[in-house]
């Protein structure tokens, strides 16, 4: 039943519904998403709404390792194109969007191992003729390279990717405690360089 | 958003925007679509018909001819060769159809199931990417026996045998993809050691010796850095790991020790060279060597038995899975020299030792990739090195670095735990231990307290003073 349905149909209360509701359609959410995975590699409507659901967190982490806008647009490319060529997923092994992040963080280490030697620093590539994405993409190298590795990739997918810290645990595969430490110790980096006070 | 004392809910969301802006920038799904489902491509315009399709035209289903479908039987059997040896249709067909022609899988398997109900066995799992790559910081006597794998989610499982909680060189390695499961099995690995029950009946003593005379004259001190013959800088550390041993029918208690360094700068890549030095222990009767004049003594080991480590190294079809090509990121060299004195004994060269009292979480942490990294008083780094991978190795483990009387502090590069080590030359230690977590050493709550703890909502970290009278040696 979809949240609508059962207000209509009457309840005990907004409360109780709503509660209820956000429960079921995080799980509805979750099993779509599954579900997509499963049937992207037969179905382009499958795999475009997952490209439309997923795109710019896979950006976001592609960019985190990465710091350049065409590298990181190519990851997403490459992420989405490797989801259709999956042999085995498992719904019950793990969430599907934390298996596509990983699939996209995968990448773009890959690439990120490919490109270094020719990338003279993280602050500015070629990014687009797009005046903004220029500024943009500025902006957050410059805030990001305070930041190593890790803690890059782990702010990114806190913040951009809303994944909780057992679940970017699992990415990183390093102790929920670790990911917790790393990423106080990066927002105070970076609110210390953005002159952002507590 | 609620806010929480990990993050500023106002900066989260400022940078949360402009990722947003630049992802918005993004539009590469024609890209993606074209790979993953190509058009079929004709030699012909789409106007034109060939006379096959025109012969199709009346739209009757057409029998595949004789012709056709011994072709089809053909490409059957050729596929067959050329499936993946690891894959599930061979699992299938070995474990259901034909069970004749995998003895030598299903003899190891059978085995360690008889041998992890019979006795007491320890295991541990990483990927065989790991355990390619630090099989010495894995199992220091034996290299990873598996070739490497294209595919991403293989695993090892290594069961290793142990005595009164002192491990054996009998081991066993499974090789599977995802989770740990029969179905899964890819390949396995039994080593030639087999310890029998009368092989044990002798250790009526047990018990750790930790001694620790590195002798080696390939390192100097060179200005307060360490360095090898060439003037390089160097990076050393070492462990310990003593477990009983059996060559052929000769079982001993050997008492080894790791030494591994690398030179120049360090990277997730790094390699390194690496020696194993090692006393045998005999007891009664093994007359080992002519010198042996007491019931007991040791005897230096004879390492190149470590060549001769593996029984069968099989995929479940039989087919070797052995390597053929060196990938460890190990090589071996000849560290030890046995000499007397080197800069390493003299007292100039100090042993900071991480994990001598981390709690539990934290000698047991995944360090897969996070190095050890050793500060003066001043912050400068002095060196950094990937501490063993498997954690039963920590307990003995060090890091050399030059004694200047210089406090030392010793962090984990994800900043999980670390301590600062400090000292006079009263011989008395102050150890400042920090750690993140709400676990607590039981070590440490024997030690009286005089710290300011300092907690926060989901951490909490302890800045504990102690004080001790170091041993003397």
């Amino acid at each position: 039943m979809t949240a609508e349905q059962k207000i209509l149909a009457g309840g005990d209360g907004n409360i109780i519904i709503t509660n209820s509701d956000q429960e079921i359609s995080s799980d509805c959410i979750d099993s779509e998403v599954n579900r997509l995975i499963i049937s992207c590699k037969t179905s382009k409507e499958s795999l475009c709404r997952l490209y439309n659901m997923f795109k710019k967190s896979v950006f976001a982490v592609a960019f985190s390792i990465t710091g350049d806008f065409h590298i990181s647009e190519d990851c997403v490319a490459e992420t989405f194109i490797r989801l259709t060529q999956v042999k085995r997923f498992s719904p019950k092994a793990g969430d599907g969007k934390g298996f596509i992040l990983t699939i996209a963080r995968n990448v773009a280490l890959e690439q990120h191992r490919r490109y270094k030697r020719e990338c003279v620093s993280l602050v500015i590539q070629g990014y687009g003729e797009a005046d903004k994405t220029v500024e943009d993409s500025i902006f957050l190298n410059q805030l990001l390279k305070n930041l190593n590795d890790k803690q890059r990739q782990i702010v990114v997918l806190k913040i951009y990717s809303e994944l909780t810290f057992k679940e970017i645990a699992k990415i990183m595969k390093c102790p929920e405690s670790t990911v917790k430490s790393k990423y106080k110790k990066a927002i105070e980096i970076l609110q210390k360089k953005a002159g952002v006070g507590k | 958003m609620k806010k929480n004392n990990l993050g500023n809910s106002e900066f989260e969301n400022q940078l949360r925007d402009k990722m947003d802006e630049l992802a918005s920038s993004v539009d590469c799904f024609d890209k993606i679509s074209n790979r993953a489902f190509p058009e079929k491509k004709t030699e012909n315009s789409d106007y034109e018909y060939t006379v096959n399709e025109l012969e199709n035209v009346s739209g009757r289903k057409k029998r595949p001819k004789l012709l056709a479908a011994t072709a089809i039987a053909a490409a059957a059997v050729i596929c067959l060769a050329f499936i993946p040896k690891n894959s599930g249709f061979m699992n299938f067909y070995y474990t259901y159809v034909d069970k004749s022609d995998n003895m030598s899988f299903r003899e190891i398997i059978s085995e360690l199931k008889y041998e992890t109900e019979n006795f007491t066995y320890e295991f541990q799992d990483f990927t065989l990417d790991e355990y390619i790559k630090y099989d010495v910081l894995i199992t220091p006597l034996q290299s990873c026996p598996f070739e490497e794998q294209d595919k991403d989610n293989i695993n090892v499982r290594i069961y290793t045998k142990t005595y009164n909680d002192i491990p054996t060189n009998q081991v066993y390695v499974i090789e599977y993809e995802g989770d740990y499961d029969d179905e899964n099995f890819i390949a396995a690995a039994d080593t030639k050691a087999k310890f029998t029950s009368e092989d044990f009946d002798k250790y009526s003593s047990t018990g750790i010796q930790s001694t620790y005379t590195t002798q080696s004259e390939n390192f100097t001190l060179s200005e307060n850095t360490l360095t090898d013959s060439s003037g390089a800088p160097v990076t050393a550390a070492e462990f310990a790991y003593q477990c009983i041993f059996k060559y052929n029918d000769d079982s001993f208690m050997l008492f080894s020790q790791v030494l591994y360094y690398y030179t120049n700068g360090y990277s997730e890549n790094t390699e390194y060279y690496y020696d194993i030095t090692g006393s045998c222990e005999y007891e009664y009767g093994y007359d080992y060597s002519e010198s042996l004049s007491d019931s007991e003594a040791l005897v230096d080991f004879d390492k190149t038995v470590l060549n001769d480590t593996w029984n069968n190294v099989v995929y479940y079809s039989d087919s070797s899975a052995e390597a053929d090509t060196e990938l460890s990121y190990f090589h071996e060299a000849d560290i030890y020299c046995g000499e007397d004195e080197s800069d390493f004994d003299s007292g100039s060269v100090l042993k900071v030792a991480p994990y001598s009292l981390a709690d539990e979480d934290i000698f047991n942490a995944d360090m897969m990739g996070t190095a050890i990294s050793l500060y003066d008083e001043n912050g400068s780094c002095l060196c950094s090195i990937i501490p063993p991978v498997n954690s039963n190795l920590r307990i003995c483990w060090v890091i050399y670095t030059a004694d200047t009387g210089s406090d030392i502090t010793a962090l984990s590069d994800d900043d999980a735990f670390g301590y600062t080590l400090s000292y006079d030359y009263l011989s008395s230690y102050h150890l400042n231990i920090y750690y993140s977590g709400d676990s607590r050493s039981e070590t440490l709550a024997q030690v009286q307290e005089d710290s300011d703890a300092l907690s926060q909502e989901d951490d909490i970290e302890y800045e504990i003073s102690i004080e001790y009278e170091a041993s003397t040696e």
